[in-house]
């Protein structure tokens, strides 16, 4: 299924992102979650191949999914395994280490996300050829 | 419900535990299928993965506990996402009435049975669901 999640709390940020996302990737279909319990849901049922995570959001962060995904797969429970992009206001390096030794977590970007470095993500993990970059 | 295509989910931390409400279920309903969960994480994992009809939840656990199970089936329902709603009887220690009371009217839970007691009452819920 050619599907992308975005998990974000800020409706704007959301916004842009799918925009961007959908001008580059036409043939993806987007869908969002603002908060991480929507996001959950989604990720089960729709099985997309990328997730863009935001961690820091208010009620349950985005560690949620990442602990649900991480016991799913250690237990192989899981049918569908995800591409994980956290995109974060990352305080510290211990913190960024502890999430890029995550087994779930593909790749952890900083906020906010410049534009370009989101399309050589999605070329890189959705392993297309021609993205259209204007 | 028709009890030869039964599937029970447990969600519990205390290994015990688990064994003794799985025995007393394949007692009770010997064509059952039983899925275990050690936590609230594996627990959805197994909601979604496995869609079972009955789960037996219990509310403090280590990595994820019963609150958070049951907040994300509810955002499910609330969003249209999750159109199955699965019989959940909440299994707990807690002794604080007005906390038991808070967890009984919530949307996604049928019944809350207080631990250490439970399987008298939960032979009677189980047979009013179950022909």
């Amino acid at each position: 299924m050619n599907n992308i999640l975005i998990i974000e709390d800020e409706s704007v940020t959301r916004m842009m992102y799918r925009n961007y996302i959908r001008k580059i990737v036409p043939h993806y279909s987007i869908y969002e979650a603002s908060n991480v319990l929507k996001g959950i849901c989604l990720y089960f049922d729709k099985h997309p191949q990328l997730i863009l995570l935001d961690m820091i959001m208010p009620g349950y962060n985005g560690k949620l999914l990442i602990d649900i995904l991480e016991e799913g797969i250690k237990k192989k429970i899981l049918s569908f395994k995800p591409k994980i992009i956290v995109i974060s206001a990352i305080e510290t390096v211990e913190e960024l280490t502890e999430l890029t030794r995550l087994l779930t977590v593909s790749t952890v970007m900083p906020k906010p996300l410049p534009f370009e470095t989101l399309a050589e993500i999605l070329k890189i993990h959705l392993t297309i050829d021609n993205i259209n970059e204007e | 419900m028709n009890k030869k295509n039964i599937r029970f989910l447990i969600v519990e931390d205390d290994e015990m535990i688990r064994l003794i409400h799985k025995d007393f279920l394949k007692d009770l309903y010997p064509g059952s299928e039983i899925i275990e969960a050690e936590n609230g994480a594996q627990g959805i994992c197994h909601y979604f993965e496995n869609h079972p009809n009955i789960i037996l939840l219990d509310m403090m656990m280590p990595i994820m506990g019963g609150e958070a199970f049951l907040d994300i089936l509810e955002e499910g329902h609330q969003c249209n996402i999750l159109k199955d709603k699965p019989k959940i009887i909440v299994v707990t220690a807690i002794k604080e009435v007005k906390e038991l009371m808070n967890i009984g009217k919530r949307f996604a839970v049928e019944a809350v049975i207080s631990k250490p007691l439970v399987q008298n009452q939960l032979k009677s819920l189980l047979k009013d669901w179950i022909s």
